[in-house]
């Protein structure tokens, strides 16, 4: 098992940045999930791990070793690829055994070795079937056992649940977790999907146009995001967004004659957003719905209901308020019909306010502990 | 109308067949006109041909039956031809073949600096034609002001000039050799392309897990180019026993029949001994071989190569 350092870490295209100043520590141990969409680089991030793609600047060690211009093989890694990358010619068997051969080892220990880590990914009845005689799920496997039989210090995989369905997306992700636990290793693992990474990372690094906009713990993440980027990106449905003016009592909004007080205690935080433009994030399940009736507060707000999302166990309803767009988490009981005018309150306990111009969070979580 | 359109509609050529009966006609008819006429025709002649005695003027062909074939058997310069063929196919195989893989592989791997300019080189000689680059190798290696053999004794090694195409030993390999000079193109094109579709993660794999580059070729890359390397082999198979304008330029076959292949053979035999019925014959044993070898390579030593 190995700790990975990535210092000032820069990747270059013929002198064209597209990773700058990454600087990430993964603990010992630590399942840590790099998150972001198409193109934010996370990739990039694992291959320079991994030693598929030089590092144009900074240093990368694992372990106590720099590992910054050693070729994959010493790094002591093993890497789970999106395609799982298995070779389509060689049975299970030789898929897993294969880097023990380059390595030398002796063939009983291969073969112990196989039908240890077979026994483990109940893949033991499939040991001599080719690639293409098993299911994705069996494939996933398959690669896994490859990587487990290295016994490497980090793991690096590549969306390796993507190529999945749903359901047995789901029973992956178990899995891989409940791996994780019985292995112990350093684990760097790269998702575009928000809910894998919220449910398998003990730390997710959220990457957006090449750098690193937050690392943290999961529900860190999702309770105090850095920016707004990342309170977007972490969270289904997304996170609401209301580009509001601050008036130094209160978030207004002329146009569509919007009011709603910011609590006392958020007032310092955003002391110097007065007369300027703040974006209030709002998540879906702190709306709540007013009834017919009731006194409009000073955290309420009226909307038209345009889309109503049943989904058996919740209520998604799609809402509006002059060019203000919010979608609303209400229990299934909630019987709000399609062009229904509701009066919601918002739960300003949990409400996040962003500099309307850079999209940093003004609340300093860190200096409130 | 909707109930036989959907009835026909089931996805089959026979369905797409029965509701466009003049397209499919059309479409099969056209092509299967133009390959009877072209192909099958000269094939069925030949065979014909080779049951005749004829010198290609005469208004009657004389019916031998099997004499050709039976002379065949007991004609020395056929078995020359044959061998040579052999010969021939080998260096085709080994030569060009392996190089133009090897040149693919490393402009795939980038080990290589500028690899669309050495694309572009290495193609160029497929499409010369074979007689310009056999009247082109003739300057090159002619004993007296040869380039290459002013070059071999300005380097110190002048011990390796040789009459290239006089000496009989040799002038086969330096023929064989020219050739592959042409087609390494051939093999490097396809298998650039088909390494392109080698999935890049099986390459990255194998290189976590410690291999090297020739591991990377014999574990990962050529067993995934099975099929890229089967029609290769094809092709070159043809080739060789195509093997003809580069040896009616430069040797004739000289010396003593040394450098006669098939090809030249069933030439020499038709139009300078005028015995076209044994020409005929000569044709169609090539073509005996030659599909007797792509059977044998498909069936045998490349089977399932398109299975994917």
């Amino acid at each position: 098992m190995a700790e990975v350092s990535l210092k000032n870490v820069e990747k270059r295209y013929a002198m064209v940045p597209v990773l700058s100043g990454l600087n990430l520590d993964i603990a010992d141990g630590e399942f840590t999930v790099l998150v972001g969409p198409s193109g934010c680089g996370k990739t990039t991030t694992l291959n320079m791990i991994a030693g598929l793609e030089s590092i144009t600047g900074g240093t990368l060690r694992i372990g106590a070793r720099d590992v910054t211009t050693l070729p994959p093989k010493d790094r002591d890694i093993a890497m789970v690829f999106q395609s799982y990358a298995l070779f389509p010619h060689m049975t299970v068997r030789d898929n897993i055994a294969f880097g023990m051969k380059i390595r030398k080892t002796p063939k009983a220990e291969i073969e112990t070795q196989i039908r240890q880590v077979a026994q483990r990914l109940r893949i033991d009845d499939l040991l001599d079937r080719l690639p293409k005689a098993l299911s994705g799920g069996q494939r996933q496997r398959v690669a896994l056992g490859r990587a487990l039989v290295r016994r490497p210090g980090v793991f690096l995989m590549d969306e390796p649940l993507s190529n999945l369905d749903a359901k047995m997306r789901i029973e992956a992700r178990s899995f891989l977790t409940k791996m994780h636990q019985e292995v112990g290793t350093t684990t760097v693992y790269v998702t575009h999907d928000q809910a894998e990474a919220m449910t398998m990372g003990s730390k997710i690094v959220v990457m957006n146009g090449g750098k690193i906009q937050q690392a943290a713990a999961p529900l860190e993440v999702y309770n105090r995001p850095a920016n707004q980027f990342v309170a977007g990106f972490i969270g289904s449905p997304a996170m609401n967004f209301l580009r509001l003016v601050y008036d130094g009592n209160a978030l207004l909004d002329q146009a569509c004659r919007l009011r709603i007080e910011v609590p006392e205690c958020r007032r310092a935080a955003l002391a110097g957003q007065q007369g300027k433009t703040v974006t209030l994030g709002v998540r879906p399940e702190h709306f709540r719905i007013l009834q017919p009736g009731a006194i409009p507060g000073s955290d309420s707000i009226a909307f038209n209901v345009d889309v109503v999302q049943h989904l058996g166990h919740e209520i998604l309803l799609d809402l509006s308020a002059g060019d203000h767009r919010c979608i609303a988490r209400l229990p299934p009981s909630d019987r709000s019909k399609l062009g229904d005018g509701r009066l919601f309150s918002i739960d300003m306990d949990h409400v996040h306010y962003f500099n309307g111009d850079s999209g940093e969070n003004l609340i300093d979580y860190a200096r409130q502990q | 109308m909707a109930s036989s359109a959907s009835r026909f509609d089931d996805g089959t050529f026979v369905g797409f067949a029965r509701r466009h009966v003049f397209v499919t006609m059309f479409g099969v008819a056209v092509p299967l006109l133009v390959f009877a006429c072209f192909i099958g025709y000269p094939i069925v002649y030949t065979i014909y041909l080779s049951f005749f005695e004829w010198n290609g003027m005469a208004p009657q062909k004389k019916f031998v039956g099997l004499a050709n074939y039976a002379y065949l058997l007991h004609d020395k310069y056929f078995y020359i031809a044959l061998v040579n063929n052999a010969k021939w196919l080998i260096v085709s195989l080994v030569f060009p073949v392996s190089l133009g893989f090897l040149i693919a592989y490393v402009m795939k791997a980038r080990l290589v600096f500028a690899p669309s300019l050495l694309r572009t080189i290495v193609f160029f000689p497929v499409t010369m034609s074979l007689i310009a680059v056999g009247l082109m190798f003739l300057l090159i290696l002619n004993p007296v002001f040869g380039a290459f053999d002013t070059l071999l004794r300005s380097v110190g090694l002048g011990f390796l000039v040789h009459e290239w195409f006089g000496d009989y030993r040799i002038a086969l390999y330096t023929l064989a050799v020219i050739s592959g000079w042409a087609f390494t193109g051939m093999p490097m094109i396809f298998y650039f392309a088909g390494l392109g579709d080698v999935p890049k993660e099986t390459f990255d794999a194998a290189r976590i897990e410690g291999a090297g580059h020739w591991r990377m070729i014999r574990s990962v890359a050529l067993p995934q180019l099975r099929p890229v390397t089967a029609i290769i082999v094809m092709l070159t198979l043809f080739e060789s026993l195509r093997a003809f304008d580069l040896i009616a330029v430069l040797t004739k076959g000289a010396p003593f029949g040394m450098t006669n292949v098939l090809g030249y053979l069933v030439y020499m035999e038709s139009f300078w001994n005028s015995r076209f019925g044994y020409g005929a014959a000569l044709s169609v044993v090539i073509l005996v071989i030659a599909g007797s070898l792509a059977a044998v390579l498909l069936g045998k030593v490349l089977k399932g190569a398109f299975d994917v």
